[in-house]
């Protein structure tokens, strides 16, 4: 891979060489079982059955990294909704949410549903998780995932997440905002870029409006992860930074058995607020992931 | 179709456990959690979470997982729902190898000795997990997966 891709990128990771070398090695496929569906050690079992060079991800229950060249998707099991296949720091976002039984949540981009799923099992399958996108198209990644998986409180809608409604409050929401998907370049079939400056200044006006519509249906007291799967921190730490101090507190986020470095508190000679430091950068060469950025809001 | 109504608590609460009760020999309290759910207007049955509450706005696509899209007598299971809620089924209820699993999904009939009816829907399923809804042909389990599922 080109430095000059993420040359910008250098001087903020601790070791670049080894940043730039995990951006060109494929990702590792990640699956985990649904307990919804059967009991994980099936799932296990036919992994380890199938790839025994397969591992136990550390910091995540019921979770295996399999050889990048695996493939599952035509297995029966995958078929029934047994596993689920997500990229490891996805999977990170989606478990910040700290989604709890009987919660009303809200998944405000939520295709192709890998977050979505997450939080429903994590509820047992009790209480709300309305699952919205903006897209009709993407909506039906969505509708199989839920399917698949076999989750029962799940309610999707098709909403512009800047328009979302605001007569109901959530307990929770994720904001997994669209973006430059610079994180993703270790994904097989796709190709680093020189970043469309012009998109980027797009994007980030969308990240802002989702931020703050997140913000506007969440009860006091209640989180808001904000979740990007890009490196440029005019989509991460910068859009957190515009978020008023009064409306909303970011705040440290647990990720034990994951390497993460905190929140930049300075980009491009501007200072952000102190706390966007508590936010997590989960860079590739750190734990052998795509990129990932999560911060997790309380509201005020 | 896009939606146009909302949707909202089915009013026979029971007819869907009655059902699985009476053809595959399911604990009615397999449902106590559970609650049905249907647009007006629209014969489908939907399953959500008797905890969820029922958004009006935006004006949801779907609210949990299709149950049938006639009500009993007339409605088939879907195998999402069987999946999801099958577990505990005693009746029509057939156990099929790792092979016969496969042609299943691939939506092939299977040679089977009907165990209980002989005319009826099932429930296919394999040790581990549950593969979805069948219907009884003679000798043989006939398939009703979605044809999206099919696995080559």
């Amino acid at each position: 891979m080109s430095a000059t891709v993420f040359e910008r990128y250098l001087p903020l990771v601790d070791d670049p060489n080894a940043f730039l070398a995990a951006c060109d090695r494929p990702l590792p496929l990640v699956v985990w079982a649904n307990p919804l569906a059967m009991d994980p050690t099936v799932v296990e079992d036919a992994i380890m059955r199938a790839y025994p060079s397969s591992q136990a991800v550390s910091w995540r229950p019921h979770t295996w990294r399999l050889p990048p060249s695996a493939k599952v998707g035509n297995w029966p099991l995958h078929t029934v909704g047994g596993l689920y296949v997500q990229e490891e720091a996805a999977a990170f976002a989606g478990d910040v949410v700290g989604a709890q039984p009987g919660e009303r949540i809200l998944d405000l981009c939520a295709a192709p549903g890998g977050k979505t799923a997450q939080m429903a099992i994590a509820m047992e399958d009790r209480g709300t998780v309305v699952a919205n996108d903006r897209r009709i198209g993407r909506l039906a990644s969505l509708r199989r995932t839920v399917g698949r998986l076999g989750l029962s409180c799940v309610t999707l809608t098709c909403q512009d997440g800047v328009r979302f409604p605001q007569d109901v409050l959530y307990d929770r929401v994720l904001v997994d905002a669209p973006c430059t998907c610079e994180g993703t370049a270790r994904k097989s079939g796709r190709r680093s870029r020189e970043p469309d400056e012009r998109y980027r200044d797009t994007v980030v006006q969308i990240q802002k409006a989702l931020l703050r519509r997140a913000l506007s249906v969440t009860a006091p007291g209640g989180r808001v992860v904000y979740s990007t799967c890009t490196f440029a921190p005019e989509e991460n730490e910068c859009v957190l930074d515009a978020i008023d101090p009064s409306v909303a507190v970011i705040e440290p986020i647990e990720h034990e058995g994951l390497t993460v470095a905190p929140g930049l508190r300075e980009w491009n000679g501007q200072y952000l607020r102190p706390d966007v430091r508590h936010a997590a950068r989960v860079w590739p060469h750190q734990n052998d992931t795509g990129g990932f950025f999560v911060a997790c809001l309380r509201r005020l | 179709m896009r939606a146009s109504v909302a949707f909202e608590p089915y009013p026979d609460q029971e007819i869907v456990p009655n059902w699985c009760f009476f053809w595959l020999g399911m604990d009615r309290a397999v449902f106590d959690d559970a609650l049905f759910v249907h647009r007006p207007g629209s014969p489908a049955i939907w399953v959500t979470s008797k905890e969820a509450y029922l958004i009006a706005r935006p004006l949801p696509e779907t609210t949990g997982l299709l149950v049938m899209r006639k009500p009993p007598p007339k409605g088939k299971p879907t195998s999402v729902f069987l999946q999801r809620f099958g577990g505990g089924a005693t009746k029509n209820v057939y156990t099929l190898s790792p092979e016969d699993a496969e042609r299943f999904l691939r939506r092939e009939p299977v040679n089977i000795e009907p165990v209980d009816d002989r005319r009826s829907y099932c429930l296919a399923r394999t040790p581990d997990f549950i593969l979805g809804c069948g219907r009884i042909e003679e000798n043989r389990l006939i398939s009703e997966v979605p044809r999206s599922w099919s696995v080559h």
